[in-house]
């Protein structure tokens, strides 16, 4: 058991977790957001066809400015804000830019461990992890994990998970 | 686990025959009112032969309906699960281990005590997927009912040497009950959904005979000789009489008989209610905390109310619906039998809920103010945007700028409410601006962490902690806490878990 770090530090914060997730993801999250920024500016643009005011023209101007600097630059960030790791005792995530989150569970409490992927997912070869417990408030999820890394995360916990008797609640 | 106790069933049974005719009563009894409110306000001479046709034809359906789900329910206890089969057309089978049960909740309304009969909600306290969450037995004899009760829950032998009076009640009905119940808005609510309720016959109502009648034409002529400020204050005098009737009266057919006593198989068992009659049962290992809820007209009475945190009670039945209840320890009673009780079930010396807190710092306030001010200001600003444009008058978003000193209260009573603390097995989160809520649960029942900061809580060093528990809604939080000093709390709270995950701040240092 380690002993929480209060000798001469007055102030504690949250480490980072040891691992990025697969950088493959900064291309996954740009994909998504550009097919969603895409939709909206196709949408307006067959509008912009047939009716052509001057402020629906500089909100699409304004919206496609917002989608490159959107694309360009927050999936990076993003990709450096989310960590992820995974000790004998915890799994340990942190995510989020404006809003900072860091989620711990125990492994004696882990219920389910599950992965998704999405058709963009299975093409960049990536995998989301979600770690579940027995409540709705305590779920962890690893985004955009290389997937045999994921399939490797999935097996070591699974194991974890069933060495713990009872139902972890 | 090992299921011992009573000899297990394992013949499917049936409900209660006379289940039947009780679940028919209550559609039928509302056909009934329908009927008699329509013949009310609009006379025999304008009802046809085609209602009563048509409602003879619902009642038969009814009936048919009823007796056809009676037909196809059936359930059984077998030594390790209880299996439900029922459904009219599509056919259902649930089956639930018995290891998994956390609570049993006796339902009796007055149709079912007439009849002898109690509906039996068997918790499991999944939440969440499609498994969950209750086993909801419609209806059996208040016989079968005790029976099905002591039978799940007992489960090991009760140890040897057990204290002998445990039977005595942990909190009892009393009069001193009573003083507190016009201190909660429960009768407004009431008069509200009655509004609401004679709406809904608006159609049936013939409201030009109703205005020309003589009481109402007379109350209007008096109420327009009255000064305005005076008339309003009587209209609000008014309303708080009848709150304080409502509620009273409310309280206490809702409440009336309270007992909550420790069965000898380590159970809490709650039975209250004079027409619809409650009796949940709980099984204590379940329970992972207490929360102390102190809405603020009641807190300055003197009161509080409590509820418990345990997997299965107070979340969402089967059908999405808040189950209505189903986690209450205490309803509005004297705050320091309140502490007493949640001293008691959780096995303290004292009750956690009532140790001194350590306080949030000033930097909380600030943010609240920045939650709650700028929502207040938005009618203003949606008003005065109109006015400005010269095409709607001004005092309207003037008016709208009343609401911005509620908002401040409610931030600074939020920050007054907001505190934390570890009190022996237990940790302490206090919340909430109009109710004050203290939540205690077991350090060993929390099964996660969440921290959470905003941009705006990163130079304050603020950090919102959020507990996980495997029970109730499953997340108690310790919201704008200083940051060094939360964390602490929280690797404290569980040892081992969080320590590797914290270093010292260089940047502060």
């Amino acid at each position: 058991m380690t002993s929480v770090p209060t000798s001469g530090a007055p102030h504690l914060r949250l480490r980072a977790p040891a691992h990025h997730v697969d950088p493959r993801a900064i291309t996954w999250w740009r994909l998504q957001d550009a097919l969603i920024w895409g939709a909206v500016l196709v949408a307006v643009g067959v509008v912009l066809v047939f009716w052509r005011p001057g402020w629906l023209v500089a909100l699409e101007v304004a919206v496609a400015v917002l989608a490159v600097v959107d694309v360009v630059v927050a999936p990076p960030i993003r990709y450096a804000r989310h960590r992820w790791e995974s000790t004998a005792v915890a799994v340990y995530v942190r995510e989020g830019v404006f809003v900072e989150d860091w989620r711990v569970a125990p492994l004696s409490r882990v219920q389910t461990v599950d992965t998704q992927r999405g058709p963009l997912q299975q093409w960049l070869g990536l995998s989301t992890v979600t770690v579940t417990t027995a409540s709705t408030a305590g779920a962890l999820k690893i985004k955009g994990l290389d997937r045999d890394a994921a399939v490797e995360l999935v097996e070591r916990l699974t194991a974890a998970t069933e060495a713990t008797p009872g139902d972890a609640t | 686990m090992t299921v011992t106790g009573a000899p297990p069933v394992t013949d499917w049974r049936r409900l209660d025959r006379r289940s039947i005719w009780v679940e028919a009563v209550k559609p039928g009894g509302g056909l009934l009112l329908a009927g008699a409110v329509a013949v009310t306000f609009r006379g025999w001479d304008r009802v046809g032969w085609i209602e009563p046709t048509i409602g003879a034809v619902v009642v038969v359906g009814i009936l048919v309906l009823s007796a056809w789900a009676w037909a196809t329910t059936t359930y059984r206890v077998t030594a390790t699960h209880v299996e439900l089969r029922s459904g009219l057309l599509v056919r259902s089978a649930r089956s639930v281990p018995r290891d998994r049960l956390r609570s049993v909740d006796l339902t009796v309304d007055v149709v079912h005590r007439v009849a002898g009969l109690a509906v039996v909600a068997i918790g499991t306290g999944r939440q969440g997927g499609e498994s969950d969450d209750e086993l909801k037995l419609e209806s059996v004899s208040t016989a079968e009912a005790e029976r099905l009760r002591s039978v799940l829950l007992v489960r090991e032998a009760a140890p040897v040497g057990a204290p002998a009076d445990h039977r005595a009640p942990l909190a009892e009905f009393g009069a001193s009950w009573v003083r507190l119940a016009p201190l909660s808005l429960a009768g407004l609510v009431a008069i509200g959904v009655l509004a609401a309720a004679l709406g809904q016959f608006r159609d049936a109502i013939d409201y030009e005979a109703l205005w020309g009648s003589g009481p109402v034409r007379s109350a209007v002529a008096w109420a327009g000789g009255v000064a305005p400020p005076l008339l309003a204050l009587l209209v609000i005098g008014g309303l708080l009489l009848l709150n304080t009737v409502l509620s009273t009266v409310l309280y206490v057919v809702s409440y009336g008989g309270f007992r909550l006593v420790r069965d000898d198989d380590r159970t809490l068992r709650l039975t209250y209610g004079l027409l619809t009659q409650r009796s949940v049962t709980i099984e204590e290992a379940r329970i992972r905390g207490v929360r102390v809820d102190e809405p603020l007209l009641l807190r300055l009475g003197g009161g509080a109310k409590a509820k418990i945190v345990a997997a299965g009670l107070g979340v969402q039945d089967s059908e999405g619906n808040e189950k209505r209840d189903s986690d209450l320890l205490l309803p509005a009673v004297p705050v320091a039998l309140a502490h007493r009780v949640t001293a008691d079930v959780l096995g303290a010396a004292s009750s956690p809920a009532a140790v001194a807190l350590r306080r949030h710092p000033a930097a909380a306030l600030r943010v609240l103010l920045l939650r709650w001010v700028p929502v207040s200001l938005l009618p203003a600003v949606g008003l005065a945007v109109p006015a400005l444009l010269g095409v709607f008058p001004h005092w309207p978003w003037q008016l709208a700028l009343a609401l911005v000193p509620p908002a401040v209260a409610g931030a600074v009573l939020e920050f007054g409410n907001l505190g934390h603390a570890l009190s022996g097995a237990f940790l302490v989160a206090r919340s909430g601006s109009g109710v004050r809520r203290t939540a205690v649960v077991r350090r060993d029942g929390v099964i996660a962490w969440r921290f959470r900061r905003t941009v705006l809580q990163r130079r304050p060093r603020l950090l919102s902690v959020t507990a996980a528990v495997a029970a109730g809604k499953g997340a108690h939080t310790i919201a704008y806490a200083d940051q060094d000093e939360v964390l602490r709390v929280a690797a404290d709270a569980v040892p081992g878990l969080l320590a590797p995950f914290l270093e010292p701040d260089p940047a502060q240092a």
